[in-house]
């Protein structure tokens, strides 16, 4: 009996390796395989889905230290990033600034500028008096050069050093400058004043008796001395009234420049010096 | 006086026989099942899980889980059983591995029939003697892999190719027969209580 198990099943088994050879050569190999596949084959996808459930679940906590890691690589990319955007905000302050001084300079092509920072300011109840740039005289600035900004006057150079520079604003009561009202062509000067200085003003004085100046008026630099060029707007007429003493007439004029913060000017390195036509 | 054996013996003689002939037949049908199972399982595993075993980056190949478990069954049980794993085994894997000749139902059924043929005979029954038995048949199968690669391409196979590639199975059947032998004897322990 057993041996006659021994050789049904060892002619079986030499029948299937003798058919599927045969086969193979005749290239009908896949019948026998496909039987045997066939029969395994849900078995093979049964461990092939238990095995990616195990696989999948290993690597989540293998890759906790991954996931940390990117979280740190990320946290950094990210202050990057940020740094990156402050360093964008700053480039675009810049650009807008640029972009208004080449207006500036297109209005008037006779001058030449010179950029510079503010790194140091004296301030007196609240607004600059004096400024410390980063520009001096490597960079060909000079003392009494006018210092600008797209609203208006600021200043003049009062001080140079190899690589800084100070400029005395029109705030200073140190201060004086030789202005117009173009509207009217009504010529003063204006000079910063202890009284006005609280509400980061100026006044601007001598005035004639009858002088026309009205509330809002323009005020600009009318070129007279040896300073400022004409023309570079200074502030507006906030009110007027006559000096008794002196029978003249004063304007407080409240400046185009924000005083109480300055970060950005021009120096007004060359011009061409004129008084204009609205100057008396 | 004549030594006659009185009826009542005789029937329960034959009772007893019927109830132990019933309950082997009952343990060779939950064989035949558990047993199928186990070696369908096995043989998803090695061909799934462990179809290319890498240890240190080396690749290993993979283990002969149903070559061993139709010798481990042989080994345990009896030749008739180790056998029929054997082909019905090696069957499956041809199919499932695609080979263009199937010789391993007819190497299978060999070594699970001879394994229960000589298992006890030549060594004692443990584990030891087995895993020798297993080292003997995964040579056997990798000398059958060695005659399906001329079968296939008409020449000798590179000597690397055997030391590299099939020399690690080898080892790792081997390795497999521990856990493998180890479940079968669970098995069968589990199954055949007479």
């Amino acid at each position: 009996m057993k041996h006659k198990f021994f050789i049904v099943c060892v002619c079986i088994g030499l029948c299937a390796a003798l058919f599927t050879g045969v086969f193979a050569v005749m290239g009908w190999g896949d019948l026998l395989r496909q039987v045997g596949g066939g029969i395994l084959y849900p078995f093979q996808w049964t461990a092939r889905q238990i095995g990616r459930g195990f696989s999948g679940f290993g690597r989540y906590f293998a890759d906790v230290r991954g996931m940390q890691d990117e979280i740190e690589s990320l946290r950094a990319e990210n202050e990057s990033l940020r740094a990156d955007l402050i360093d964008a905000e700053l480039i675009r302050q810049e650009d807008r600034w640029l972009y208004a001084y080449l207006s500036m300079k297109e209005e008037h092509d006779d001058w030449q500028l010179c950029a510079a920072s503010v790194t140091a300011t004296v301030w007196s109840d609240g607004y600059a008096t004096e400024l410390t740039l980063n520009k001096g005289r490597s960079a060909g600035i000079q003392t009494g050069m006018p210092v600008v900004t797209t609203e208006g006057l600021v200043g003049v150079v009062c001080e140079t050093g190899l690589a800084y520079c100070k400029v005395r604003t029109i705030l200073d009561t140190d201060h004086a400058a030789g202005a117009c009202l173009p509207r009217s062509g009504e010529a003063g000067m204006i000079e910063g004043s202890f009284t006005e200085l609280h509400d980061g003003k100026l006044v601007l004085r001598y005035l004639d008796a009858e002088a026309d100046a009205q509330t809002g008026d323009v005020c600009v630099t009318s070129g007279r001395g040896t300073v400022y060029p004409y023309g570079i707007p200074a502030g507006t007429v906030e009110s007027v009234s006559a000096n008794a003493y002196t029978r003249t007439t004063e304007a407080v004029i409240v400046p185009f420049c924000d005083f109480s913060d300055l970060d950005q000017v021009m120096i007004l390195t060359a011009y061409e010096h004129t008084t204009g036509e609205g100057g008396p | 006086m004549t030594n006659k054996t009185p009826a009542s013996r005789v029937n329960k003689t034959s009772y007893a026989h019927g109830r132990i002939s019933s309950a082997r037949s009952r343990e060779r049908l939950s064989l035949l099942l558990w047993g199928s199972l186990t070696l369908l399982f096995l043989l998803a595993a090695e061909t799934v899980w462990l179809d290319d075993v890498k240890l240190f980056g080396a690749s290993f190949g993979s283990p002969g889980l149903g070559l061993c478990f139709a010798m481990a069954l042989g080994y345990t049980v009896d030749r008739e059983v180790g056998g029929a794993a054997g082909l019905i085994g090696g069957f499956l894997l041809d199919g499932a591995l695609g080979e263009s000749m199937m010789l391993r139902p007819l190497l299978y059924f060999l070594l699970g029939w001879f394994c229960g043929v000589l298992g006890g005979r030549l060594l004692a029954h443990n584990l030891p003697s087995f895993i020798v038995f297993s080292a003997v048949g995964a040579v056997t199968d990798l000398c059958r892999a060695v005659v399906c690669v001329i079968f296939a391409s008409g020449s000798l196979p590179p000597f690397s190719w055997v030391w590299h590639s099939q020399a690690p199975c080898v080892l790792l059947t081997v390795a497999g027969a521990v856990p493998v032998y180890g479940l079968t004897v669970w098995l069968v322990k589990k199954i055949v209580k007479t």
